[in-house]
């Protein structure tokens, strides 16, 4: 980088302000939803703070919950999947492909989860979908990824004074100098998060097409095979058909890998001679998602997966869902993770600044750009505050919010206006969100998780409209641009 | 306190002295200073992933190390500003202005040449990437996962690297004719 020709840096620079230009609204989209999506499991609790929280399920209980959502069933169901409380997520609940359903500590069916519905679900569609149909929308998320690591490269290269600059940051100088350094620096430091993101990101979106496109043309239109070589196959059982013994397995696997915590139990084919069960667990210490041990229905350990000690291909490929995520290492993880998404979404929306700003006057461009960045956030806001009340109205609600937003800005022409009434109305969101959360589900009852989001959702409200009121600068003014059209 | 704790501590500190170390580093500039003290603060970076290690693994202690450093960076530099910007004078600003003018180096394309680079960074760069990709899996000296994983990391890093050339390359037409040649040759290949 250091000795790149100019005119590599020139056209680095040309791509990296037109990749970023042109994708810049919809990275800010994913890398905002992703960001906040850290607390997705809290935010899914406090959707529902009523629901029984506890440590353990036992085997009764977990046997309890597996036929109570049978007996629910209309037909035989391939896998029943039980989830006991973890540290993450202190819920059981029990899964068909058809059904879902929270179980108190002795197993037995409470309350459906607001899997489709809700900000939560929400929030997940999102950042993985951009609510778009779900292949199509999963394979465009993983595009903007594939953007995101052209950016972070043709970013670099385009840098020549990248270790020249490595600590600058001239606050006091002109509003462009300003939104380039703070673009720079936090973009430059966390490369190696940025690209960490970036690839997994664009992994997890595009493995589908990928093996799409390789299964025809190498693996005689055999999906499965491919997914087998890369994760494992599953094992082929003909035995007795006898009722699961849950208990031993459990046994089994503490003797087998005495450190592993259960994630989830499946119970695959029951009722089968191909049934047996599978028992999913972390390892502490590594990043793969699982280790997964499989039992016959006797509770006799089978094999594992070896998505933790097989080939380094299958780990690593098992890795980034975890790694992609931040769930991993505990609630210090997830607050690194915020501090660094958001990172990447003041870097997207930076770029932009930067870009209007070198164009030297200020047009509707401006106010629409400043109506997304801070549109968004009150979208978000406003999408969990009605959602309290009609949780199905939370996609619904979002999309509202910011294209009201949007045209509103468009209208109004004023980038300044509108950035200081929407930092407004965000902060008093927030607040009003808190109490109206409090209020309608009586977290403030109980000491969970609901009033914790709530204490947390009140302080970030407050502490806005504290700076908003002593005329800080969230996002300081352009003093560059000229008024109007 | 728990021996967990105190290693994670001091891993934590080392994370912290080795930033502050490369902001040493970089404020001597290219002032004589000796190799030793050059290396120092990466060297202190790999003995605090080892010493992490110890207690939470090789995997989480590499992600931690290099999260906490780049944090500890971002909090040096947000000091270095408050303690620079009472001393800010005009020829700072002067010579700040002068560095934005390096930045209006690139010009703007005709919109024939942006479509096509459109074009080229998005279906012809993907197509090009995953034909490529697909096409070098039967022929890669590594087990079934491996080249299949691989594949799957390489194909949108190739894809980025050809979007960036796409957009960068002044010469509008050559991307996607390269494109367009890698991705039928990759099919070529694969019926052949």
């Amino acid at each position: 980088m250091l000795y790149a020709s100019k005119q590599l840096i020139k056209q680095m620079l040309h791509a990296h302000k037109w990749m970023g230009v042109s994708l810049g609204a919809g990275l800010y989209l994913i890398c905002l939803s992703g960001t906040v999506l850290v607390f997705g499991h809290e935010f899914e609790r406090w959707q529902q703070p009523h629901i029984d929280e506890f440590d353990t399920l036992s085997p009764r209980a977990i046997d309890n919950a597996r036929q109570q959502i049978l007996q629910r069933s209309d037909t035989s169901p391939e896998t029943i999947w039980v989830m006991p409380p973890t540290d993450g997520m202190p819920r059981a609940h029990v899964a068909t492909a058809e059904h879902e359903w929270f179980t108190d500590s002795a197993g037995n069916l409470t309350e459906v989860p607001l899997e489709e519905a809700g900000f939560a679900a929400m929030l997940r569609h999102l950042h993985y979908y951009l609510h778009l149909p779900e292949n199509f929308g999963m394979i465009i998320v993983g595009i903007f990824g594939v953007m995101l690591l052209g950016l972070a490269l043709s970013g670099v290269l385009a840098h020549p004074a990248i270790i020249k600059d490595a600590f600058k940051l001239r606050l006091e100088q002109s509003y462009r100098l300003q939104q380039t350094d703070i673009h720079n620096r936090l973009s430059v430091w966390s490369l190696p998060f940025s690209l960490m993101i970036a690839l997994t990101g664009a992994y997890i979106g595009l493995i589908s097409v990928m093996v799409v496109v390789a299964a025809p043309l190498l693996y005689n239109n055999d999906l499965t095979a491919i997914m087998d070589a890369v994760y494992g196959a599953d094992p082929i059982m003909d035995g007795e058909i006898s009722p699961f013994d849950t208990r031993r397995a459990l046994d089994e696997l503490r003797r087998v890998a005495p450190e592993a915590e259960p994630i989830y139990l499946a119970y695959q084919h029951p009722g089968s001679r191909k049934q047996f069960l599978e028992i999913a667990a972390t390892l502490p210490g590594r990043l793969t998602y699982s280790e997964i041990y499989r039992f016959n229905s006797a509770g006799d350990y089978v094999n594992h997966q070896g998505l933790s000690d097989g080939p380094v291909a299958r780990v690593v490929a098992y890795s980034v869902y975890r790694l992609h995520f931040g769930q991993f290492g505990g609630f210090g993880v997830k607050l690194l993770y915020v501090v660094f998404g958001l990172a990447l979404t003041v870097v997207c929306a930076g770029g932009i600044n930067i870009w209007l700003a070198k164009r030297k006057r200020e047009t509707r461009i401006n106010s629409a750009w400043a109506a997304l960045v801070w549109g968004t956030p009150l979208g978000l806001s406003g999408s969990a505050l009605l959602s309290v009340f009609v949780p199905t109205l939370a996609t619904g609600t979002f999309w509202g919010i910011t294209a009201l937003v949007l045209v509103a800005g468009i209208v109004t022409n004023c980038a300044t206006k509108v950035r200081a009434s929407l930092q407004w109305l965000l902060s008093a969101s927030l607040v009003t969100l808190a109490l109206a959360h409090l209020w309608y589900t009586e977290a403030h009852t109980t000491a969970g998780i609901g009033l914790a989001v709530d204490l947390i959702l009140l302080l970030v409200g407050l502490t806005g409209v504290w700076l908003l009121s002593r005329q800080a600068v969230i996002d300081s003014p352009e003093p560059n641009l000229l008024p109007g059209d | 306190m728990d021996e967990g704790v105190i290693n994670d501590l001091i891993s934590a500190a080392l994370c912290g002295i080795c930033a502050w170390e490369l902001l040493r580093l970089w404020q001597a500039g290219s002032a004589r200073r000796p190799l030793w003290r050059k290396l120092a603060p990466w060297v202190g970076l790999v003995l605090a992933v080892a010493l992490w290690s110890s207690s939470v693994g090789l995997e989480f202690a590499t992600v931690f190390v290099l999260l906490l450093t780049t944090l500890f960076v971002w909090l040096l530099i947000f000091w270095r500003q408050l303690r620079l910007s009472r001393e800010s004078t005009k020829a700072t600003r002067a010579k700040s202005d002068k560095a934005e003018k390096t930045l209006f180096i690139a010009k703007d394309r005709r919109v024939w040449a942006k479509a096509t680079a459109f074009i080229a960074a998005g279906p012809l760069a993907g197509i090009g990437s995953v034909m490529l990709c697909v096409a070098l899996l039967p022929v890669l000296p590594f087990s079934e996962p491996t080249r299949l994983v691989l594949m799957a990391f390489l194909f949108p890093t190739i894809w980025a690297i050809a979007a960036v050339w796409a957009c960068a390359d002044a010469k509008a037409w050559r991307p996607p004719i390269v494109l367009m040649g890698i991705g039928l040759g990759s099919l070529l290949t694969l019926y052949i």
